[in-house]
C-alpha cells in the first residue's frame, strides 16, 4: 500500500513537471516538447520576484533569440503576487532527443536554477503536414544546373492562421549571383479540406562556379494569432475596446538545399563561343540594300532569348577588306521574367563601303550553350548583300579641286587593292646570322658608367695638380712683393734685411712647392740646384743669406749699392721662378 | 711569330662556329625555296638556339611558320623580330598578313600615359637606343672635361643640352632593357585553347582564345600561367600553349 502511494505521488509529480519545471521561486516553461526540425518553440523563464537576472547557459543544439521581458501582477484571495517573465524563441539545430540545460537566475540575494527540459525533435520540416496550421518550405527549379544557367529559388509560407510582423531572412546564396524576382505573391490553396493562405517569394540565382553548392536555410520570424486572450470573455467588449488576440512569436526555418553545378562541356566548334547560356536567336538586318560609295549603312544584329543575355557581346563580323565600320553602343531591352532574364540586345554597326559593286556580308554566327539539351547551339544568319553605286558627286569635286583643264585627258585614280594574300620572301643577307641583340642590362650600365669614371679620374687628378701649382704661385707672388718692399726700404737697414730674409725664404718655398722656414745655405744649394738654377745664382743667393745673417748677428752693414744688388739678384731669381 | 700562331689557333673555333651558322642559314634558305619547310625551320632554329638574336633570322623563322600554316608561332617570331627591327617594311607587311588571320578580335585597352610620352622611340630598335645613350654619355663627359679645362660659357650651355639628351636617352634605354628582360607579352600558339578559371583541365572554361592572339602573362604556377587578354578577360592556361615574346 505504501509502495502504491509512493508511485502515485511520483506520477503526479512528473506529470506536472512535463511542461512546467519549478525550482522554488524560479521556473522554466516551454510551449511544446515535441516538434520537427525547422519549427521553433517558446521558452519562458518566470521568476516571482523583481530584478532577477537570467543567465542563459550555452545551448549548442538550439538557436536562441530573446523576445523581451514582461511583468505580471495577480491578486488571489487578497494576496498579491508579482511574476517577471523572460521570453525566448528556440529553434532546434538538429533532430533527436535534446535537452534545455538548467537556467540560472540571480536576484533577491540568491541564485536559482531551473530544471533541465527534454525536447524531442523529429526529422523533416519542409513539407507541411496536413494537420499543421503553418509551415515554410524552399525549393529549386533544378538541382543540377550548368554554370551560368538560371535557377529559381522559391520560398513558401503556408498558414491556416492569421499572422503579422513577418520578416524573412534570406540565405546568403554564396556561389551565385542573385536577384529578387518581383514582389512576391499570395494565393489560397486547399489541402485535405483545409484552406491555407500561401505566400510565395522567388529569387533568380545564376551559379558562378561548378561543384557542389549549398543554399542555407531561410528563416521567417512571424507572430501567429493563436487565439483570444482571457481578458475579455464577451466578444461585444472586444468589438468596442478592440480585439484582444493572443500573438505567439514563431521562427520558421526551411531546409538547406544542395545543388550539383555542372561545368560547361568543352567547346570545339569553329565559331567563337559567346559565353551565353540559355535559349537564344540571332537576327541580322541591313537598313537599306542600295547605297552610294562612301555613305554609311547600318547593320543591326539582334540577340533575343532567355538566360544570361545581359552578358552578351557583339557577334564577330568578318567584313571584306576595304570597308570601314564603326560600332555603336548596344541597346538592351532585358527584363526579369518568371524564368529569369529575358529580352533582346541589339548591336548596331555603321558600315561604309568605299568602292562600288556588290558587297556581301558573310553569315554571322552566334554560339550559345543550351542547358536543356546539354549541348552548344549555333544560329547563323543568311549572307546580306548591298549594291554600292558610284559616288559621282565626290568625283566631280575631286576633278574641280585638281584644277585640270576641261580639255586635258583625265586619268581616274583608284586606290590600289590587294588581289592576293601572300607573305614577302626570306631575308638572305649575310648579317642575318650575327648576334644583333641589345646589350644586357649590366653591360649597358657599364658602358654608361665608364665615361663618367674616366671623367672623375681626370677631374680629381686635375684638382690635385692645381692645388700644388697654386701653392707655388702664391709663394712666388708673396716673395716678389717682399723684394719690392725691401727695395723701397733700402735706407732702413733693419727693415731692409728683415724683408730680404723673408723674400729669400718665400723664394725658396716657391721653388720647392711648399713653405720653407729657417732657410740655411745647404737648403739654398739643394733647392735652387734642384730647380735647375745656375751655379752663379746659387752662389749669389747663399751670399745674400750670409750677408743677412752677418748683419743680424754681427751688426755689420752694406752700402746702398750693395743692397740694390741683392734686391736685383733676388728679383732675377723670382723672374726665373715665375718663368 | 709564335704569338701570331697562337692567336690564329684560338680563332679557329670561332671561325668554325661562324661557318656552321652560315651553312645552317643558307641550307635553311635552300630548303625554304624548295618548299621543304620542316627542314628549313630546323636549320633556322639551330642558329636561334645558340642564343643568336637577329631580327632577320626571326623574320625568316616567322615566314617558315607561316608557310606551315602555324599562325600563332609565326606571329610569335614576327613579334620577336619586331623588337630587333621594328621599322622593317617587309616584317610589317608579313606580320599584318599573319595578324589578319587571327580569329580573336583584340579588345581595346587604355593607352598608358608613358606610351604617349615616349612616342618618339617607336620604330627605334633597343640596340640603337642603347648606342645613342652611350654616345650621348661619351659626348657629355667629354664636354664636361673640356669645360673643366677652359670653363667657357658656350661650352657650359652645350654640356647642359647634351646632359638633358643623355638623361632622356639613358633612362629610356635602361627602362626598355630592364622590361625586356622580364617580358610578359606572349602569343597563343594552338589553334584554339580554353582559358580556365583554375589550374586544372576540369576547371570552368571562361573563354576561348585562338592562335595568334596576344596576351600578357601575369604569373606562373607549375605548368600553368595566368594570362590577361583584355580587361575582365583573365584566366589560366597551360604554359605550353603560350609563347613568350
Amino acid at each position: 500500500m505504501k509502495r502504491i502511494f509512493s508511485i502515485l505521488v511520483m506520477i503526479l509529480f512528473f506529470g506536472l513537471s512535463v511542461s512546467m519545471v519549478h525550482a522554488e521561486s524560479v521556473r522554466a516553461v516551454v510551449d511544446t516538447q515535441r516538434l520537427r526540425l525547422g519549427d521553433s518553440f517558446s521558452l519562458r523563464v518566470i521568476a516571482d520576484f523583481k530584478g532577477g537576472a537570467v543567465v542563459m547557459p550555452p545551448m549548442p543544439d538550439f538557436r536562441v533569440s530573446s523576445r523581451g521581458t514582461s511583468t505580471r501582477m495577480q491578486m488571489i484571495n487578497g494576496t498579491t503576487t508579482r511574476e517577471v517573465e523572460s521570453l525566448y524563441l528556440l529553434s532546434p539545430l538538429r533532430a533527436g532527443a535534446l535537452t534545455i540545460p538548467p537556467i540560472t537566475v540571480t536576484g533577491r540575494g540568491g541564485t536559482w536554477r531551473t530544471h533541465p527540459i527534454p525536447i524531442e525533435v523529429a526529422e523533416g520540416g519542409t513539407t507541411l503536414a496536413s494537420d499543421a496550421p503553418w509551415g515554410v518550405s524552399a525549393e529549386l527549379s533544378t538541382e543540377s544546373p550548368y554554370v551560368g544557367e538560371s535557377v529559381i529559388w522559391t520560398f513558401r509560407l503556408q498558414t491556416a492562421a492569421r499572422f503579422q510582423n513577418a520578416r524573412l531572412a534570406k540565405p546568403s546564396f554564396e556561389g551565385f549571383s542573385s536577384e529578387a524576382l518581383g514582389e512576391g505573391r499570395a494565393f489560397e490553396q486547399e489541402i485535405d479540406g483545409r484552406r491555407y493562405a500561401v505566400h510565395e517569394m522567388q529569387e533568380l540565382l545564376i551559379p558562378q562556379r561548378p561543384g557542389a553548392l549549398t543554399i542555407d536555410r531561410a528563416r521567417l520570424s512571424v507572430e501567429m494569432v493563436t487565439g483570444r486572450s482571457r481578458r475579455s470573455a464577451d466578444p461585444f467588449f472586444d468589438d468596442i475596446f478592440g480585439s484582444q488576440r493572443t500573438m505567439e512569436p514563431k521562427e520558421l526555418t526551411t531546409q538547406s538545399l544542395s545543388l550539383n553545378v555542372r561545368p560547361l562541356p568543352p567547346y570545339r566548334g569553329e565559331a567563337p563561343f559567346s559565353g551565353l547560356v540559355g535559349q537564344y536567336t540571332l537576327d541580322a538586318s541591313l537598313e537599306k540594300a542600295r547605297i552610294v560609295a562612301g555613305d554609311p549603312v547600318t547593320l543591326t544584329l539582334t540577340i533575343e532569348g532567355r538566360g544570361n543575355i545581359r552578358d552578351a557581346s557583339a557577334p564577330l563580323i568578318s567584313l571584306p577588306p576595304g570597308i570601314k565600320h564603326y560600332s555603336d553602343t548596344p541597346v538592351e531591352a532585358v527584363d526579369l521574367g518568371p524564368s529569369g532574364w529575358q529580352g533582346r540586345k541589339q548591336f548596331k554597326t555603321a558600315i561604309v563601303p568605299l568602292v562600288p559593286g556588290e558587297l556581301t556580308i558573310p553569315p554571322i554566327s552566334l554560339v550559345w550553350f543550351d542547358p536543356k539539351a546539354g549541348a552548344y547551339r549555333t544560329d547563323t544568319t543568311e549572307p546580306l548583300s548591298i549594291m554600292v553605286s558610284e559616288n559621282k558627286t565626290a568625283e566631280s569635286v575631286e576633278l574641280f579641286q585638281g584644277g585640270a583643264a576641261p580639255s586635258a585627258p583625265v586619268t581616274m585614280q583608284e586606290a590600289v587593292r590587294m588581289k592576293g594574300q601572300d607573305i614577302l620572301p626570306l631575308k638572305v643577307d649575310a648579317d642575318a646570322m650575327s648576334d644583333d641583340g641589345p646589350l644586357a642590362l649590366s653591360s649597358f650600365l657599364t658602358w654608361l658608367a665608364a665615361p663618367l669614371g674616366i671623367f672623375l679620374v681626370v677631374f680629381l687628378a686635375l684638382r690635385r695638380f692645381r692645388r700644388d701649382v697654386s701653392v707655388a704661385e702664391s709663394l712666388t707672388r708673396r716673395a716678389i712683393a717682399q723684394v719690392k718692399a725691401a727695395e723701397k726700404a733700402i735706407s732702413d737697414a733693419d727693415l731692409f734685411y728683415a724683408l730680404l730674409h723673408s723674400a729669400l725664404s718665400l723664394a725658396m718655398g716657391a721653388l720647392s712647392g711648399r713653405p720653407v722656414e729657417g732657410v740655411t745655405g745647404d737648403d739654398i744649394v739643394r733647392i735652387v740646384g734642384g730647380a735647375g738654377g745656375s751655379d752663379d745664382m746659387v752662389v749669389a743667393c747663399v751670399a745674400i743669406l750670409e750677408t743677412i745673417e752677418s748683419v743680424r748677428y754681427g751688426h755689420g752693414a752694406e752700402g746702398s749699392d750693395r743692397r740694390r744688388d741683392n734686391v736685383a739678384t733676388l728679383m732675377q731669381l723670382m723672374r726665373e721662378v715665375s718663368a | 711569330m709564335k704569338r701570331i700562331l697562337m692567336i690564329l689557333i684560338l680563332l679557329i673555333p670561332a671561325l668554325a662556329s661562324g661557318n656552321e651558322a652560315s651553312k645552317a642559314f643558307y641550307d635553311g634558305v635552300s630548303h625554304y625555296e624548295a618548299g621543304r619547310y620542316d627542314e628549313a625551320l630546323a636549320q633556322f632554329l639551330t642558329i636561334a638556339q645558340t642564343g643568336t638574336q637577329n631580327g632577320k633570322l626571326a623574320y625568316n623563322i616567322g615566314n617558315t611558320w607561316m608557310q606551315k600554316r602555324e599562325v600563332g608561332k609565326a606571329i610569335l617570331w614576327y613579334e620577336r623580330a619586331a623588337r630587333l627591327m621594328p621599322g622593317d617594311p617587309d616584317l610589317i607587311f608579313n606580320r599584318n598578313v599573319a595578324l589578319a588571320q587571327v580569329k580573336d578580335r583584340p579588345e581595346e585597352r587604355e593607352t598608358p600615359m608613358l606610351s604617349v610620352l615616349f612616342f618618339w622611340k617607336r620604330g627605334i630598335p633597343l640596340k640603337t637606343l642603347q648606342g645613342l645613350a652611350i654616345g650621348a654619355g661619351l659626348l657629355l663627359w667629354t664636354l664636361a672635361l673640356a669645360g673643366l679645362f677652359w670653363g667657357r660659357p658656350p661650352l657650359k650651355s652645350a654640356t647642359l643640352i647634351v646632359g638633358a639628351l643623355f638623361a632622356v636617352l639613358a633612362s629610356t634605354a635602361i627602362w626598355d632593357t630592364a622590361t625586356r628582360t622580364g617580358s610578359t607579352r606572349a602569343v597563343i600558339l594552338p589553334s584554339a585553347v580554353s582559358i580556365r578559371s583554375g589550374l586544372s583541365d576540369t576547371a570552368t572554361e571562361l573563354f576561348t582564345l585562338h592562335s595568334g592572339s596576344q596576351v600578357s602573362v601575369e604569373k606562373e604556377r607549375g605548368d600553368w600561367v595566368r594570362i590577361v587578354f583584355a580587361e575582365g578577360k583573365i584566366g589560366w592556361v597551360k604554359k605550353e600553349s603560350v609563347g613568350v615574346i
